[in-house]
């Protein structure tokens, strides 16, 4: 279509919901991978996604344009997400396959990282900033406003996230490591 | 930067340091071995997310949400629809309230005289005029609007 999203947010506040369709076509794959790193689960991502638009829909027209319409849906498929979280007991996995690196000799060149796994023994809080940050590129301060939390805490929480992501995919390599001398898999 | 500092590698990373920032960091990066080892290690776990991939959102999966938002109009109109029965009810139940405090009122005309009535119930309530009426009524009408 063309047409940029503050045009499109108007028509929809205007009473057009055909205009909402189109903004679901333009931001239900990344809002469902952002839900995905957070949920987990294919089912669950998408029941976020789905209570994310829909919720969206209904409370457009509160809407005011004070943050970009993408930053808003993240904003509130974040808050589905915490809620789907704390209501729920058991997930089951779904690999968040990552692809071996070319050109590496490490233990990492023949081992397929679980990045859901990994990411789901960190907590909630961190698992936010760290998809936030690297599946949706946003600034510290957009995180900040998402979270409503200070610019100063996203920080320290990435900071604190990554080092725990890093002793983890240490650990899970030290597990996986391929014996080269034994020919094992 | 002379200090080690560990969120600013972070940052540094995150493309949130301004330009002198970038500069006073890298200075301290070619003499401190620390710092440049752990922003390797950063520099892992930023690759662990650019490497993952993450199955798709099916069409059916849209194409369902974009069904429940089809329907979504019909049943706030469905919404509204009873809303407005309830409304209009108390509307009744106002009027009847109005008519039996105007009966009650000495200077009352006997006649049916509606304007002054309505006048007199308004001055009765306290309201100041007639559009505090229909703002109430407005009022009444977008709660029934507003979804939680």
């Amino acid at each position: 279509m063309g047409t940029d999203d503050a045009s499109l947010v108007l028509a929809v506040q205007s009473g057009d919901h055909l205009a909402f369709h189109e903004l679901v076509d333009r931001y239900a794959s990344d809002l469902y991978r952002l839900a995905y790193s957070l949920a987990g689960q294919a089912a669950d991502a998408e029941d976020i996604v789905q209570e994310t638009l829909l919720a969206a829909f209904q409370r457009i027209g509160g809407f005011e344009g004070r943050s970009k319409i993408k930053t808003w849906l993240v904003s509130i498929l974040v808050r589905q997400a915490a809620l789907q979280h704390r209501t729920r007991r058991r997930r089951l996995w779904v690999s968040l396959a990552v692809e071996p690196r070319d050109g590496t000799s490490s233990e990492l060149h023949d081992t397929r990282l679980d990045l859901a796994q990994l990411l789901e023994q960190l907590s909630q809080e961190h698992r936010q900033v760290l998809a936030l940050r690297h599946l949706e590129g946003l600034s510290y301060q957009e995180m900040a406003d998402i979270l409503s939390v200070p610019r100063g805490t996203v920080e320290s929480r990435l900071f604190r996230a990554r080092r725990e992501l890093a002793k983890k995919m240490t650990g899970y390599n030290e597990n996986t490591v391929v014996d080269h001398d034994n020919e094992s898999v | 930067m002379s200090q080690c500092d560990g969120q600013r590698l972070d940052a540094y990373l995150d493309g949130e340091l301004d330009a002198l920032e970038v500069a006073q960091l890298e200075a301290h990066l070619a003499n401190c071995p620390s710092c440049t080892a752990e922003l390797e290690r950063l520099r892992d776990v930023f690759d662990l997310f650019d490497r993952s991939t993450c199955p798709a959102l099916d069409r059916f999966a849209i194409a369902r949400i974009h069904g429940e938002i089809e329907s979504l109009p019909q049943r706030r109109r469905l919404r509204f629809a009873v809303g407005l029965a309830g409304l209009a009810a108390s509307v009744l139940v106002a009027a009847s309230l109005l008519l039996s405090l105007v009966s009650r009122n000495a200077d009352a005309p006997t006649g049916v005289d509606w304007s002054t009535t309505v006048s007199l119930a308004i001055a009765d309530l306290n309201l100041e005029s007639e559009s505090d009426l229909t703002d109430l009524i407005v009022e009444g009408l977008s709660q029934f609007n507003h979804d939680e």
